[in-house]
Order: structure tokens, then C-alpha cells, then sequence
């Protein structure tokens, strides 16, 4: 996949953080690895987003103690959940319709 | 660029951030490092140019209006609900004669007195990224 064709930032990223969040509680650099091995992102603009969607409560955070260090894990609230279908259902209306056109005019 | 030379930058870049949105932010990028498990160059790499990466902080921080704010009454898409007071159609002459847009006219430029006004000093960040080029220094490792 080409990098930079189709941006993802805004609420696309937004989407994408709160999905990949859902199935674990996850630290920045494991959560990078999990959204770029799907669609290429910038680091550089995730951690905005973390910082947002917690601002928002839409997140949560816990630290750990690792090798003696600090680990964050990110957390999905209730409320980020909620958001988190919202986004799906209208992912789903977007991307179909996307695909329905480029079937239409093919 | 090592660990310690990027978080130089980046501390020094967000300065003029709260001292607790400083703070956590250089703490996810001090995580980052030492949870990738890779030499801290590739690391550097990864994140990318550090005054970009400091330049999307303050960005945000600086009120960038989430993509759909939450609410809790459930109206997500606050776009769709446009204030009644917003004028369908601006009038001939809503953009004045102190236009910004003004400026790029070079015919009227004349009667706004373009050559008193002092020339605009460059940001800093601009003559920060003159002197430094990132992609010059890694050049050798990227394909």
C-alpha cells in the first residue's frame, strides 16, 4: 500500500485508535505497531489523538511498573465504546457507499 | 540521533507547554523508545523529523476542534446543526478594503502603503528547520 494516498487523520484516526484499543488495554508503542501493520500512520500523529481522546473521556489511562520503569496503557471507556460502534455504523455507511459507486461507474 | 539528543529537542521545542502536557507527552515519547526494543536511531527514525513531531503537540494543544465531538445528548456530528445566523449569501463588499486578500493584489497594493509596513519576522520553528535538515542527517538510511 502506498503511503499517503488516502490520509488518515481526524476522525478516521480517531476510529482507528478506539478499534484497535477495543480487544486490550495497550501501550503507545504496541498500539502504533497494531494500527501500522494494517494502514500506514504517522507516529508523529498519534499521540495528539491519545491525548485528545482522553481529554474527551473517551479514554483512560493506567501505568505500570516494567524493568523498573513506567509503562501507560491506554484504555477504552464506556464511553469510548459507545463511540466506537457509533463509528463503525457510520464507517459502514461511508465505505459502502464509496465501493458502491466505484461498482457502479466500473 | 539518539534517544537523549531527539528528547533535547522535543523538551526545548514544547517550552511554552504546560508543564504537565510537556511532561506527559516526552514520557510517551521516552515509553516509545524504551518499549520498541530497536536501536534508539532506528527509533528516531520511526518518529520522524522532532520539530514535526513537537509541531503536531502544539497543534493540537492549540485548540485544534476534534474531528466529531462528543456529546452527551448524542448529537455527534455538531457540523450538520449550522446556526441560523450564518448568511447563505455574503454581500459585494464583505471583504472590505482592509482584505487581508488585499495584499496579494499588486495593483492595489500601491494605496495600502505595503512598503512602510516592517517584514514579517520569520517563526522560529522555520529558521530552526533551515539550520537542521533530517532528512539530510539520516540520509543515509533511508531507502
Amino acid at each position: 500500500m502506498d503511503k499517503g494516498i488516502f490520509p488518515v487523520g481526524g476522525a478516521l484516526l480517531e476510529m482507528c485508535v478506539l478499534a484497535a484499543l477495543k480487544p486490550a488495554d495497550t501501550y503507545g508503542y504496541a498500539l502504533t505497531q497494531k494500527i501500522q501493520q494494517r494502514i500506514p500512520v504517522s507516529e508523529s500523529t498519534l499521540y495528539p489523538v491519545l491525548r485528545r481522546l482522553k481529554k474527551e473521556g473517551l479514554l483512560s489511562t493506567r501505568d505500570e511498573m516494567i524493568d523498573g520503569r513506567n509503562r501507560r496503557y491506554y484504555i477504552l471507556t464506556d464511553t469510548g465504546k459507545e463511540k466506537l460502534a457509533w463509528y463503525r455504523k457510520e464507517w459502514r455507511e461511508f465505505a459502502s457507499g464509496i465501493q458502491a459507486l466505484l461498482d457502479e461507474f466500473e | 540521533m539518539n534517544k537523549v539528543q531527539y528528547m533535547r529537542i522535543l523538551e526545548e521545542e514544547l517550552q511554552a507547554l504546560p508543564q504537565q502536557e510537556k511532561e506527559e507527552a516526552l514520557m510517551y515519547v521516552a515509553e516509545y523508545f524504551d518499549d520498541s526494543g530497536l536501536e534508539e536511531w532506528e527509533v528516531a527514525i520511526q518518529l520522524g523529523d522532532p520539530y514535526e513531531y513537537a509541531g503536531n503537540i502544539k497543534e493540537e494543544l492549540a485548540g485544534t476542534p476534534p474531528p466529531y465531538p462528543y456529546s452527551h445528548d448524542k448529537k455527534w456530528n455538531s457540523r450538520t446543526q449550522s446556526p441560523s445566523s450564518i448568511p447563505v449569501s455574503l454581500p459585494a463588499d464583505a471583504y472590505g478594503q482592509d482584505s487581508a486578500l488585499d495584499h496579494l493584489d499588486p495593483e492595489r497594493g500601491s494605496s495600502l502603503n505595503i512598503q512602510d509596513q516592517p517584514e514579517p519576522e520569520q517563526p522560529a520553528r522555520n529558521r530552526r528547520s533551515a539550520q537542521y535538515s533530517w532528512k539530510r542527517v539520516f540520509s543515509c538510511y533511508l531507502k
